[in-house]
This record gives structure tokens, sequence and C-alpha cells, in this order.
């Protein structure tokens, strides 16, 4: 249960095309995750397939079954949106219980599978409240719940953890990660955040002006980007990209290094530079050094007893295992 | 709810909110009619919906009868 | 509101406009209290300047006694439900109408809106000589022209045009408000209801009715109070007759046509207590929905 399907899925909003044709395949029980930046198309994709908006062209199917007529209810889908859309009037309880409710279905099974989400969630004490009585991380539970008891085929979640405090926000990813291990259900989540993207990911898809750039495993998304895109997106902090001699040296007109492949010492390295900016954030430090000629910044992730400090003039050096070669159009040159 | 609302839909919306707002408009509008009906065609039978004499009498009527002696300037 | 100084500021500043709204609503309550309790006929020599014989609750007495009271109560609750339940329920409907995508929807909502630009007295002339009229009247007519019996509307069905007449001029008031309610609500709980599985209706019943039930409380408060003290429409119409004769009414004829001042302040009183029991009982019936 849960297989998902896009096959040349387009979406116009009246002349404006905001997702070009697109083939996408979600495998049942895998955890999906759409990131990209703000306004390339992710809400929107997850709202496609949802039912929430139409297609413009190209076909859907869940479970092999075609939805183009299929309005959302049917489609066996729960979303969490982003603003949780809990009901403000009804009690915990009866939020959770509203589905099954417009299912028809009877009193003791409503009871039985409301009190069993709410335990799985941890919302046995707040089930009489109203949503307006909750903290934002248990309200973010209550929207889980009411489509957990649905026992939808998938789950569909619009930046849930967005309205959150960071510490809440790795708190519940963790609880999202742990409920998908139990359920085993499909999860397509959408993210602007690529830590969770690369945390939570079975397979991470990245958009890029609704166009899919790279569809893959977290870990393949990040030591084999397909393009300079992704390789910009994924990994944090950013990947430096270098232009110019240094890069002709590899043969190619762009290389990209990740900070955390760039070794500091005082000399000797392959390039120099000065130290601008350096954040300490104990178990590891960022070095924002200046003055390399390569690019306006090159990002230096080192271990955290490193003590350079700001004015210092360093030496740099990529491993070059870990380079990463680009042609003139940004696509990777593999070796 | 942000589905492509289809055309079909529209037109029953808007046909159906003007027949409405029309027909909650209805009285002002036939007393702005009639206001421009002479006493003879204003209660005429069957009632005339727009081809009658149009006339400004009423409206000088209510001008001469409001003089007002206190205001002294007529 | 913070600290103690802002909020004795505060005080301060709204000091003036206590004491005017308290003067304002004060003053003319405790008259009324006054001469309730006081013979005071200007026609048969009673005046200030003489003093004025305290009667007790003898007004109250009569008031009460006297065989148009209790249908004028009647007749005023009559008219208050009827054009509540008609402004609130067609009010919704209009209010969903005019919520959907729409060619002019500026401009339709201006017509719905219009009415309540209309002076009551105009509307109740408009409607009393050019609709209601049993010979000349556009409803007459339009009777006719179906092979029907005019309807003799102010005297046959004369609470029931009343009504009619009063809706009319309320209903914008109440489709205005209850709309903004409507557009106020979050598009994502819609959303979410859809995919629950909640077809249109139950989407009507269980999500935007208790999210408009705040408002629909406002327009039950504010039609209220100000239908409990309609007087135009009554006066040009039927001037109070054929069972239209609502306590406002009474009180204006006690007052002003038998010239008793002092029944006519206890029928006075007796409609603060009608208008509070009113508000209370209005305010618990949808206070307990907005509860729920
Ligand atoms: N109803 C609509 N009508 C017209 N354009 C729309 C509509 N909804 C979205 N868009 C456009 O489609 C594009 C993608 O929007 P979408 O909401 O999918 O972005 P997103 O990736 O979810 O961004 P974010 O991370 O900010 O939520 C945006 O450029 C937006 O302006
Ligand atoms: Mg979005």
């Amino acid at each position: 249960m849960g297989k998902i399907v896009l096959n040349q899925v387009q979406k116009k909003f009246g002349d404006v095309e905001v997702i070009p044709p697109l083939d996408l395949t979600i495998e049942e029980g895998e955890f999906c995750v759409f990131v990209g930046p703000s306004g390339c198309g992710k809400s929107t994709l997850l709202r496609l397939i949802a039912g929430l908006e139409d297609v413009t062209a190209g076909s859907i199917q869940i479970d092999g079954k075609e939805t183009a007529t299929l309005p959302p209810a049917k489609r066996g889908l729960a979303m969490v949106f982003q603003s949780y859309a809990l009901y403000p009037h009804m009690t915990v309880r009866k939020n959770i219980a509203f589905p099954l409710k417009m299912a028809k279905m009877d009193e003791a099974e409503i009871d039985k599978r409301v009190n069993n989400a709410a335990s799985v969630l941890n919302l046995g004490d707040y089930l009489d409240r109203r949503p307006g009585q909750l903290s934002g991380g248990q309200r973010q539970r209550v929207a889980i719940g009411r489509s957990i008891v649905r026992e939808p085929a998938a789950f569909l979640f619009d930046e849930p953890l967005s309205n959150l405090d960071a510490a809440l926000r790795v708190g519940m990813r963790l609880e999202i990660s742990e409920l998908h291990k139990r359920l085993e259900t499909t999860m397509i989540y959408v993210t602007h955040d690529q830590v969770e993207a690369m945390t939570m990911a079975d397979k991470i898809v990245v958009l890029h002006a609704g166009v899919i750039e790279q569809v893959g495993s977290p870990l393949e998304l990040y030591k084999r980007p397909r393009n300079q895109f992704v390789a910009g997106f994924i990994g944090s902090p950013k990947m430096n990209f270098i232009g110019g001699d240094a890069a002709v040296k590899y043969g190619v007109p762009t290389i990209g290094v990740r900070p955390e492949h760039i070794t500091v010492q005082e000399s000797g390295g392959d390039w120099e530079g000065v130290v601008g900016v350096a954040e300490h954030l104990g178990s590891d430090t960022f070095f924002h050094i200046h003055d390399t000629g390569l690019a306006e910044t090159i990002t230096v992730r080192a271990d955290g007893e490193v003590g350079f400090k700001h004015g210092d003039k360093i030496s740099l050096s990529p491993r070059s295992e870990m380079i990463h070669k680009f042609d003139e159009n940004g696509l990777r040159i593999d070796d | 709810m942000a589905r492509a609302i289809t055309n079909n839909r529209k037109i029953i919306n808007t046909s159906a909110a003007w027949a409405v707002g029309l027909l909650i408009f209805f009285p002002i509008l036939w007393t702005i009619l009639t206001s421009f009906k002479s006493e003879a065609q204003a209660i005429n039978d069957p009632p005339i919906f727009f081809f009658f004499d149009w006339t400004l009498e009423n409206y000088g009527v209510v001008m001469e009868r409001s003089t007002c002696a206190s205001c002294g300037t007529r | 509101m913070a600290t103690e100084h802002s909020r004795s500021a505060a005080r301060m500043m709204m000091a003036p406009a206590v004491v005017l709204l308290l003067g304002w609503m004060l003053v003319p309550l405790m008259m009324t209290l006054f001469f309730s309790f006081k013979k005071y006929l200007p026609l048969r020599g009673d005046s200030m300047a003489n003093g004025l014989d305290w009667v007790g609750f003898d007004n109250y007495v009569r008031f009460i006694g006297s065989s148009s009271f209790w249908p004028s109560v009647q007749a005023t609750l009559i008219i208050v439900g009827g054009v509540l339940v008609i402004t609130i329920v067609l009010g919704v409907l209009l209010a969903l109408l005019l919520d959907q995508p729409m060619w002019g929807q500026g401009a339709v909502r201006i017509l719905v809106i219009s009415p309540f630009f209309v002076m009551p007295t105009v509307s109740a002339l408009v409607w009393k000589n050019m609709f209601m009229d049993p010979t000349n009247g556009l409803l007459a007519h339009l009777f006719i022209f179906f092979g029907a019996e005019p309807v003799q509307w102010l005297s046959q069905a004369s609470l029931q045009s009343i009504v009619m007449i009063v809706s009319w001029q309320w209903l914008p008031f109440a489709t205005l408000i209850l709309l903004t309610a409507i557009q106020s609500l979050d598009s994502e709980q819609l959303e979410a209801s859809e995919m629950d599985g909640a077809p249109k209706l139950k989407q009507f019943w269980y999500i935007i009715l208790p999210h408009m039930s705040r408002a629909i409380t406002v327009v039950v408060l504010i039609q209220t109070i100000f239908l409990l003290a309609v007087f135009a429409e009554i006066f040009v119409t039927t001037g109070g007759a054929f069972g239209t004769r609502t306590l406002t009414y009474l009180i204006f004829q006690r007052v002003l046509e038998s010239q008793n001042i002092g029944l006519g302040s206890a029928g006075g009183v007796y409609a603060i207590v009608l208008a509070n029991i009113v508000a209370i009982f209005l305010m618990r019936i949808v206070g307990k929905n907005l509860d729920k």
C-alpha cells in the first residue's frame, strides 16, 4: 500500500507554468522528502498528489489506481498542514475523531482508534482540551494524530515543523521518523530545510523552479550531486565553488569542495587566505576565509580545537579525492 | 479549494448572486423609477417598468414644498 | 497595558469619556425611574414645578394590567424573533453565495447592502405605498397577474408584513458581518476537512458554521437591541393597529396620545427589563454554542 507514481505531471496557474511535466515514483513504505528553495513548487506538487489542486496535464497513480477523478478524501491519503489546520472549536478528541466520524465508523471503533493514536503520540492528557490551549508541538501531534487514525496509504506533510522552535523541531523530527519506522507507511514530506531532508529521508527529491534536479538517497546526493544546484543545496555549510585557474588545474571550468573537505594549517597548503569570521560551535569551527583569490569567501569546517582568529593568515588544502567537478552548464563531470 | 473553478460553476454563482442582489435592490430601483413618473403613470395598471414619460415634476414639487420659513432665503 | 504607570495613565485618559457616557445613560434612566413612580399628567395640570404626587407602583400595576400589555409584548417578541431568524438564515446563505468566485462581485455586494442605506421611515413608506398597497401595490399586481386574490398586506398579514419590511432593512447588516466572518476562515481548515472526507454540507455544519458562531452572536445581539426599538415602520404602516402594537409603540401611545408620562415611564422600565431578559437569554443560547 502506498506506491505513488507521477506521470508527466504538469501544473499551470493561468499561463504560469509552475511545474513543467515531471515523472516521479515513490515506492511503498518510503520516506520521501521534497526539498528546494522557497517558491519552487514543493507545496504545489504535494497538493497535486493530495488532490487539492487539479493537474493541468499528466496523471497520478496511487497503488495503481488512476486518481484524475478521485476527490481528495477518496485517495486514501492524509495530510498534515503547515498551519496544522486543527478545528479550533473541537476538542483534541473530536479533532482526531473527525475523519472517522465522516467515514461513519461506529463509536466504539472510533474511541479505540483515538485512544490508540493518543497513546502513540503522548496526547492522553490533552484529549479534552481545545487546540487553542495547546503548545505548538502538541498541536502538531494532534494534527499527526488526526492523520494516522485514518490508516492512510500515505502521509503528506507540508513543512510541518517550520512553526516550531529549534529544540522542538529536533524532537518532532525524531518522533516523525520513529512513527515512520513503526507504521511503515509511505510518507511524503515537504521542507526547505536540508537538514530535515538529510536526517529523515529514504529518498530526497530536490526541486528547483518546479524541475526535479535530482532524486536519490541523502548520501547519494551528498556524495554525487548531479549538478551545481544540488551540490550547493545539500550540505551545510554550503559547498565552495571555485572557478578560474584553480579549477583549470583540474581541467574543468568549476570545482566544488565541501567545507569539511578542506584542511587548514598555518602554512604549506595549496591555497592561502585570511580568516574573516571564525564561528566556534564547540565541536566544530567554521572559518570564513577571504583573500584567497578563488572566490569571495571560502568556508572551512575544522575541528573545534583549531584556534585561528580573525585576521590570521592561513593556508588551505582540499582533499583532492573529495573534489566535485562541474562543466560550464553546472553539470557534474565524473572521472 | 484552490482548484480551478470551472466556468460553469462561476456562471451559476454569478447568475444566482445577481438575481438575489437585484431582487434585494429592486424596491430601491422601483422607488427611483417611480420618482420619474407622473402621478397618473405611477399608479398605472399594469405598472409600467421603463417606457413611461420620464419627468422631473416630482423633484420640482419636493424642492418647492421644502422651502422653510426660518431659512428666509426664499 | 503593561506597567502600573501606563495603566493609570490609560484610566486617566478614559475617565472623561466614561463619565460622559455614564451621565448620558444614567440621567435619562434615572428620570424614567423617577417619573414611573409619579402621577404626571401634563394636561391635568401636573408639572415638575408644582411637585408630582408619589404614587408608588400604581403606574406599574396599571401598565401591566392594561389589556394591551401582553399582546404588545407578544408582538414585540414576534417581530424581534421573526426578523432575527430571517436575517440570520438568509444572511448566512447570502454570505456563502457572495463568498463564491463570480463576475462583478463588488457590484453585487453593493446591491445586497443597499437597503441598509435607506432610512426606516422611507423604506416603510416605499413598502406600504408601492408594494403592499392592495390596489396599486406591485405585489397586488403580481398576485392578480398569477390569478390570485391580492392580499391586504398591512391589515390581514400585518405582523408578517412588518417583519418582512424590517428584515429587508437588516439583511444587509447580517450578510456583511457574516461575509467577513466566512472570509476570515483559514482555507487550510477547509482543505483539511475535505481530506478528512467531509462533504460540502458537513463542511458547512462542522467547520464553517462554528467558525461563524461568534459573528452570529454579534449580529443577534446588535439586531436585538435595534429591533426592540422598531418604531417608524409601525408608525408609518399600521399605526399600531391590527396587532402590531409593540411595547415601544405602546409606550409612545401612553406618553404622547394619552399624555400620561408616569404610565409611559413605567412602560419604559418594563421595556428595559424585557430587553435585558432577551439579551441574557440569547447570550446564553449562543454562548453555549460557542463553548461547545
Ligand atoms: N493558487 C496559485 N495561483 C497562482 N500561483 C500560485 C498559486 N499557488 C502557488 N503559486 C505559485 O507557484 C509557485 C510555487 O508555489 P509553492 O507554494 O508550491 O512553493 P513552495 O515550494 O511550497 O514554497 P515555500 O517553501 O515558500 O512554501 C510560486 O511561485 C507561487 O507563486
Ligand atoms: Mg509551501
